[in-house]
Order: C-alpha cells, then sequence, then structure tokens
C-alpha cells in the first residue's frame, strides 16, 4: 500500500516537470544558452549512456582499476609478440640511469632532474605534487627568456640555465643548476551559493638559482603527465583536430581553441602541436628524446649534446661534460623502444558507467560547457607501425588545442604558439584513478588542485563561464559531475 | 560407477555455486566452467599451494646454508687476503650460493615475503623496505660502491668519501640520494668486489682476473682493508636477509607466513601472477633486453660473467615450482591442473634449459655485443637461438600461465618488475 503511493507520487512528479519544462522550452530562445534552472530539472536519462563508452581507448583499452598498477599496463590488442617488445619498452621507461662509467646504462646528467623516466610518471601516472619546502622530485620547472625566441620560434634558452632548472648534479648534488622549491601558497576561498566553501592554493616557487639570478626570465612548473593512451592521441586524425579550431571565436560561444605549430626537429618543419603541457611537441618520439636529454641528461639521436651549460660546477666542465660510454647515451634501438612503449600504454576500462550519478554527471559534463574543450570521442586514423591504435573509437575528453586559461592558472611562458594564459586542454581519459596510481598526484599543470574539484574552480579564461555553471549546480548536482569525471 | 558420477556431480555443482558466490568479482560463469574442467578438486588445490610452500622453505633453506658457507670462505679469505686459494673458493661460493638464491625468485611477484613490505621489510633509512632489492637489485652503478663508499676513485667518481662501512651503514646507503642505482648490498656489490668491472671480451677471464682482485684487497694500506670489511659486512648482511626469507616459510613456526599462505584462499592466484610475471615481464622482457640492445650494459651478473647460470636457475626455479618436483623427489604442482598447457610449458622451459646451460652456452656478453674480442659463429647462434627461440618461449611460458589462471577463474594481472 505504501509502495503504491510512493509510485503515485513520483508519478505527479514527472508529469509536473514535464508541464514544467514544455513550459520553459516554449519561451526558450534558441540562440541564448540554455536557462540553468532547466538543468536542476530534467530527468536523469539512460539514454546518456553510449554503447561502448565505457572502453576509453577502444580496442587497446586495459582492465585493470584496482590496483596502483592501473596504468602500467600494454594496450589489450598487443599480440604476444609485440607485448615482448612493449615490455623491453618498459624495462628502458624503468631503467635507472647510472653515473658515467658504471657498468650499467650510464650517462646520467651532468646534471639533471630525476635518474629514469619512472622516477617522474610514477607507475605510468601524475607526477606528485610539490610538498612545502621540499626538493621537486617529479616534475620540472622550465625556464626561458621572457622576450624573444629561438631561430624556431620557440622559448629562447637561457645561456647558463638553458630551457629547465635541473635540481640535482650527479656528485651528490654538490652544485645543481638550481633547487626550486615551495615556499608558500596564496589562497582564495571558493564560496558556493549553498555555503560550502572550498580553499584553492596556488604555490609560490623560490627557484634558489645556484649559478647567479637570470635578468628577464620566465618560469613554469610542471608536473610530469600520465602516459595513458599517447600512440591513440597521435593517431587522432589531424583534420579532426582542426575542426574544432576557433581562434576568433566567430560561433561566439567564448571558447576558441588554437593549434599550436612547433618545430619538428626531424623533419626540420613546423606541425601540430599534440603532447606536453602546451602542445609543444609534435610527436611522441621528441617528447621522449627531449625529455631524455633535458631531464636525465641523457644524450639521445635527436639530442646529442648533453645539457650542460653553467660555468662553474666544482666538479663538472661544462666544455667537456663526463659522457656514458655508449654514444649517443639512449642509442636509436632505446629512443625507439621506449617509443614503442610510450605508443601502447593502455586507458584503463571506466568504471560505474551506467551508474544514474555518473550518467547525470555526464549529462551536466555536457551541458555546462566541459565537453566544448574536454571533446568526447574520436574515431582514430592510421598511425604508421602501430596498428593497435589505428581506427579505434576513443574517448579522450581533449580537443589537444590551447585555450585561455585565465590570470590564476597563466604562467607567462610562451611556447611557440601558446601565450602565457594558453594550456592544451588534459585528457579527461584515467583521471578517477590518477590518486588510486599515485596517492601524491597533483591536478593541474603545477600540481596545485588536490582534487578534481579544486582543478575545476582553477579554471578561468575561456572555461569561466562553464567553471561559474558548476558552482551555480545544486550539490548532488555537483556530486554527479564529479563522479562521472572520477568513472573516467 | 553410477552413482560415483553422480555424487561427483553434485559436488561439482557445489564447488561451482561456491566459485560463484566467493570469486563473484572474478568468476564469471564461463571461468566457472572451464575450472570444473580442470580442477580435480578442492583438495589437489591445497596440496599444490602446500608442496609450493614446502619448497619455498627448503630451497631457501638450502640457499641459506649455501650463504653460510660462502660467509665462512669470506671470513677466511679476508683473514688471508694474498691467498689465491681462499679468493677462487669465495667465488666459487658465490656462485654456488647463488644459484640456490636463483631458484627462488619464482616466488617474486606473488605478494609474498621476498616483495611485499607489508610481510616482510626492513627499515632503510626509516622506511619499511622489501628484501628483494635489498639482495638482489639491479642496475647497480658501482662507483658508488667504490667512490662514496670505499672512497677509491679508481673507476672514476669524484669527491670520493670515505663512509662507515658497517653493516647498519650499509644497509641505509641503500639508494641513498633518491637513487636507485646506488645499490650497497646484495649479490652484485659483492660480485663487484669479489670481480671488479669487466668488458665483453671472449679473450679473457671476467673481471680484473684474480692477481688483480687480489692485489686491490690487499695493497693499499687505505682502501684495501675497507674493501676487506666491505666484503666481510655485505656477506652477512645477505646472510641474515636470506635467513628472514627462510624463517618466514618456516612450517615450524606457527606464526611464520608459511601457515598464513596455507590458508590464504588466494594463494593459488598468487603463485599464478608470480609464474606469469617472472616469466615474461621479468625474464623474456626486461632481463634478455640485451637482445635488443646488443649493449652489454645490460647484462645483469656482467662483473662475475655468470649471467648464463642467472637465466638457467631462473627458468629451472619456474619449472621446480611448476612441477612441484625437486632433486629427484616428486612433488603436486600446477602442472596437474594446468592441462593442455602443462606439457607445453615444460617444453619450453627445457628450451632455455638446454639454451642456457651455463656448463656450455657461450658467455652472454658476448653473445649480445656484435663487435666483441674472440666472438664467433657460436655467439651468432646462440645470439639467434636466444632471439627467436628462448626469449619468445619465455613469454609464451608467461602468456599459458595467465591462460591457465583464467582457466581456473582467476584474472592474472602480471606485475612490473
Amino acid at each position: 500500500m505504501k509502495q503504491k503511493l510512493i509510485i503515485k507520487s513520483a508519478t505527479l512528479f514527472k508529469i509536473f516537470i514535464l508541464i514544467f519544462s514544455i513550459n520553459v522550452n516554449c519561451k526558450k530562445d534558441h540562440q541564448n544558452v540554455e536557462p540553468l534552472f532547466l538543468l536542476f530539472l530534467s530527468e536523469t536519462n539512460k539514454d546518456w549512456y553510449e554503447l561502448g563508452e565505457e572502453f576509453s581507448g577502444g580496442e587497446t583499452t586495459s582492465f585493470d582499476i584496482t590496483t596502483i598498477n592501473a596504468f602500467d599496463h600494454g594496450a589489450s590488442n598487443l599480440s604476444r609478440e609485440r607485448f615482448l617488445r612493449f615490455e623491453s619498452g618498459n624495462s628502458f621507461f624503468n631503467t635507472t640511469w647510472t653515473n658515467p662509467g658504471s657498468s650499467a646504462r650510464d650517462g646520467l646528467g651532468p646534471f639533471f632532474i630525476n635518474d629514469s623516466c619512472r622516477g617522474c610518471h610514477i607507475r605510468d601516472g601524475v607526477g606528485s605534487a610539490p610538498q612545502l619546502n621540499e626538493k621537486i622530485n617529479s616534475m620540472t620547472v622550465q625556464i626561458s627568456k621572457k622576450t624573444g625566441t629561438n631561430i624556431n620560434g620557440g622559448p629562447l634558452a637561457d645561456p647558463i640555465y638553458g630551457l629547465q632548472l635541473n635540481n640535482r648534479d650527479i656528485y651528490n648534488n654538490q652544485k645543481p643548476e638550481a633547487d626550486p622549491r615551495v615556499i608558500g601558497y596564496e589562497t582564495k576561498i571558493v564560496t558556493f551559493p549553498d555555503g560550502y566553501q572550498v580553499i584553492l592554493k596556488k604555490p609560490i616557487f623560490d627557484l634558489n638559482f645556484n649559478y647567479g639570478i637570470p635578468s628577464d626570465y620566465a618560469f613554469s612548473a610542471r608536473v610530469a603527465p600520465k602516459i595513458i593512451g599517447l600512440g591513440l592521441l597521435a593517431a587522432i586524425k589531424e583534420e579532426d583536430i582542426l575542426k574544432k579550431v576557433d581562434e576568433n571565436d566567430i560561433n561566439q560561444d567564448g571558447i576558441s581553441g588554437k593549434p599550436n605549430y612547433v618545430w619538428n626537429v626531424e623533419s626540420n618543419r613546423f606541425e601540430l602541436g599534440r603532447f606536453g603541457w602546451k602542445a609543444n611537441q609534435p610527436n611522441i618520439n621528441q617528447q621522449n628524446q627531449a625529455a631524455f636529454n633535458g631531464e636525465i641528461g641523457i644524450t639521445t639521436p635527436l639530442f646529442p649534446n648533453e645539457n650542460c651549460t653553467v660555468n662553474s660546477h666544482p666538479s663538472i666542465d661544462c666544455n667537456n661534460p663526463p659522457t656514458g660510454n655508449s654514444q649517443p647515451e639512449a642509442n636509436l634501438e632505446i629512443t625507439n623502444l621506449v617509443n614503442f612503449y610510450t605508443h601502447l600504454v593502455a586507458v584503463p576500462i571506466r568504471r560505474n558507467y551506467k551508474d544514474p550519478k555518473v550518467l547525470r554527471g555526464k549529462e551536466l559534463f555536457f551541458k555546462i560547457g566541459c565537453e566544448s574543450c574536454h571533446t568526447q570521442k574520436y574515431i582514430t586514423g592510421n598511425l604508421e607501425e602501430f596498428p593497435e591504435v589505428s581506427n579505434q573509437k576513443i574517448y579522450p575528453y581533449t580537443d589537444l588545442l590551447l585555450h585561455d586559461m585565465g590570470d590564476d592558472l597563466k604562467d607567462d611562458r610562451s611556447d611557440f604558439l601558446a601565450n602565457g594564459r594558453e594550456w592544451r586542454t588534459a585528457p579527461l581519459w584515467g583521471i578517477g584513478l590518477v590518486k588510486r596510481v599515485n596517492p601524491n598526484a597533483g591536478f593541474l599543470h603545477d600540481g596545485r588542485a588536490e582534487t578534481i574539484e579544486e582543478a575545476i574552480l582553477w579554471h578561468g579564461g575561456e572555461a569561466e563561464q562553464a567553471k561559474l555553471k558548476y558552482i551555480q549546480l545544486p550539490k548532488n548536482d555537483r556530486e554527479s559531475l564529479l563522479e562521472f569525471l572520477n568513472s573516467l | 560407477m553410477k552413482t560415483i558420477i553422480k555424487s561427483n556431480f553434485f559436488i561439482l555443482t557445489i564447488v561451482s555455486l561456491l566459485l560463484g558466490s566467493f570469486c563473484k568479482k572474478e568468476t564469471d560463469n564461463d571461468n566457472a566452467f572451464w575450472a570444473l574442467l580442470l580442477t580435480n578438486s578442492a583438495k589437489d588445490n591445497s596440496e599444490i599451494i602446500k608442496r609450493y610452500a614446502n619448497l619455498a622453505f627448503k630451497i631457501y633453506e638450502e640457499t641459506y646454508t649455501k650463504t653460510v658457507e660462502l660467509k665462512n670462505a669470506v671470513d677466511e679469505y679476508v683473514n688471508d687476503p694474498s691467498n689465491q686459494t681462499k679468493l677462487i673458493a669465495v667465488r666459487n661460493k658465490w656462485r654456488e650460493a647463488r644459484q640456490k638464491y636463483l631458484l627462488t625468485e619464482t616466488l617474486r611477484f606473488s605478494d609474498g615475503p621476498i616483495d611485499n613490505p607489508d610481510i616482510l621489510f626492513v627499515e632503510v633509512d626509516g622506511s619499511p623496505t622489501e628484501l628483494e632489492g635489498l639482495i638482489n637489485a639491479w642496475p647497480m652503478d658501482e662507483q658508488f660502491n667504490e667512490c662514496y663508499l670505499i672512497g677509491s676513485n679508481i673507476i672514476g667518481g669524484s669527491g670520493c668519501t670515505q663512509r662507515p662501512l658497517d653493516e647498519n651503514s650499509l644497509i641505509n646507503f641503500n639508494a641513498e640520494n633518491d637513487r636507485e642505482e646506488n645499490v650497497a648490498t646484495g649479490w652484485h656489490p659483492i660480485e663487484y668486489l669479489l670481480w671488479g668491472q669487466d668488458d665483453a671480451d671472449a679473450t679473457k677471464d671476467p673481471g680484473r682476473g684474480l692477481t688483480q682482485t687480489i692485489h686491490y684487497f690487499t695493497s693499499d694500506p687505505t682502501f684495501s682493508p675497507r674493501r676487506r670489511t666491505y666484503l666481510k659486512n655485505a656477506t652477512n648482511i645477505l646472510l641474515n636477509h636470506i635467513k628472514m626469507l627462510k624463517d618466514s616459510w618456516d612450517p615450524s613456526d606457527q606464526n611464520s607466513y608459511y601457515h598464513k599462505f596455507v590458508n590464504d584462499p588466494n594463494a593459488l592466484k598468487k603463485i599464478i601472477t608470480g609464474f606469469a610475471s617472472f616469466s615474461k615481464n621479468e625474464l623474456a622482457a626486461e632481463r634478455l633486453n640485451g637482445i635488443d640492445t646488443r649493449d652489454q650494459e645490460d647484462e645483469h651478473s656482467c662483473f662475475s660473467d655468470t649471467t648464463n647460470q642467472d637465466f638457467y636457475y631462473n627458468a629451472l626455479g619456474i619449472k621446480i615450482f611448476f612441477t612441484g618436483d625437486y632433486n629427484g623427489e616428486e612433488g603436486i604442482g600446477l602442472d596437474t591442473i594446468s592441462g593442455i598447457y602443462a606439457e607445453r610449458i615444460l617444453r619450453q622451459l627445457n628450451l632455455t634449459l638446454d639454451g642456457m646451460n651455463p656448463e656450455i652456452a657461450p658467455t652472454y656478453d658476448v653473445v649480445i655485443v656484435p663487435n666483441a674480442p674472440g666472438r664467433t659463429t657460436e655467439h651468432e647462434d646462440q645470439y639467434t637461438n636466444i632471439k627467436f627461440n628462448l626469449r619468445p618461449a619465455l613469454n609464451n611460458v608467461g602468456f599459458d600461465f595467465v591462460e591457465i589462471g583464467t582457466n581456473l577463474g582467476f584474472t592474472i594481472i602480471p606485475r612490473i618488475p
């Protein structure tokens, strides 16, 4: 008897909503943004589930969603034979490089940030957020001249420090380039209409230069991003990325979407940038070799010179820097293996993807405008030598384009066409497992956001409107949106 | 006859229901179906698990005995360091003890005492640390040991320092400065002290040669005594750590891991995860990556040139724990419930055992380095054999273990080395 009553009242409620919605719809001017209160009333709909959307990486999708190694698995469609090559590549991604002269893989440094790829990309996930007053260990601080560019239009290296501050050296850190540390925070309180408050903390860095303070410099602190699904991103057709370009905001949605064109060292020309926080690398190979050289101090086929430019280290002479037994230190076979590996690290399957709350969150994600930049899906093209990632239906939630993210996120360091306020839309796949893989991981470029909600609240610039809509949402809808993000 | 079939069917039904209820997360109906086809009975599984645990204790015990012999040989040598015979004895004891240890590496990646610090750990610089790295870490930067611990610059380095070499200090030097390649304890630092650096050269003995090694242990008033102290203390540490492992598997201690393990409902899954991870992720992919790079830098036991024995005894270890048979003593192993996979796995493991036999196989570093002095067609043939036969075989063994797991109703997620 009691049950019946409930059903009845629920039905009445539905009818009420229906009538109400129709009224609103009739009044609605289609040129305007949908009135926000409509969102609160529209019913969560099973239709928001799309068949197969849980396979974020298409057929490459992996199935470990419970362990700390959830990001450290190969594409599920790798053959046994290619899996062997994948794991051999993994071993070099994990290899710790040793001082020049050792019998193992040697040639570390002389200046470096970490001694392995894995050291920063912890279990292939996001690096740890910098802790107050502690040495940074899985992020880089990039530096360059504030004005001017190099001959290829990229950041102009500082004559002493180069393009990143290496905070370690191979002789027990006698005198590394610098020792950047977070020395405090600028805090900001966000108050929601329902009184809920979130305290945001923006880290303040002291760079602690060891070789003098450079004149006219810009810097940008960046945690190591997760490396899942990179081959799939590489396989997205360029035309599909450019489709969303709207640099002058002709459609007047407040969102521009700008491609970065960056220098390809191998082909000697400008190409669309896809990788890195500012889409400043055209392909995975160049990204990897640049990281070997800049962050580990390992010479590679593309970057054969030691990253050594300081002038007064007590034991290191940069005119004649200590080098490893092999030249380059990471030879073509090693960079090929690491490339193979980094193309094929799988994206894990989504969780709770049919949960009504998650589907409601997904609906809101689209309706308040998040998806305008965090583009949901693509069908990849053909990527030569990588059949696994070719022709896959994928759900990365990124447009790989640059967007003005506002004052709070700006770093004032331009990188090719990306100015100091612009960042590449970060792919959201796997975001719900980031903390499982590395509990100390921080979100956003400098790891400042401890939670996904904090990351949303830091959005500004082109994302300001979407953020404001998020703040206006009632509590259960905010929770739904976060549950959706956590299901990715 | 009929009744027996019926009651068997009844038991199977019960088992399938149990699988359905206890392993809900991992078992779907298909897997339960396969489990029924492959599994004899729950009793067999517990016997497999028990045999595995008994072998773990037995082989750790033998490793311990052999490491005691190594320790005794070291003690004799450091008191008489110019005695060539005694140095040869130490080297031989290192090889023998390591052979036993290599058999136990199959126990890795199984959430057990060797690499799960929640079960067994040593404090390193204040943090609980698994034993595996303290015993067998590689790659190691020997310049750290030579220059920053012993204090000599004979193999390079800058600002070499003489650090305290007592056991406690040595343990805490591991991964100093957040660098995993700083390996102060375990097999490889001892190996370095006993052999020194080595070239890929078929025309020379491994390492610096006996005379040179003795020279390092005797001639220098500052560094020779320090090198002797290091050798002695590192050997003691190794012995203690192996004793901890042995004790953790001791069935006579009611509180040991042995008893937790044999009563652990996930024991079989852990066993298979270890087999799969060790065969394909560790042995095939990582340890044999020098086949890809053709560079001696990727050879693990490079100082002593005993890398063939690494592969041989590692593969033998998988075979022993898989079959339950050891030293002529038969036991019940996972092979009994592995269906058609059993024969194939053994065939592929035997390929490695034949191809990597340390008594006859050509030296690994010369095999992988294309322009090594003294390299012959025998080395090139071995390279081809490893690349096209042995390495894929070990990889296949790992995948077969994953499939055995699937058929028994487990989702096996191999661990990354």
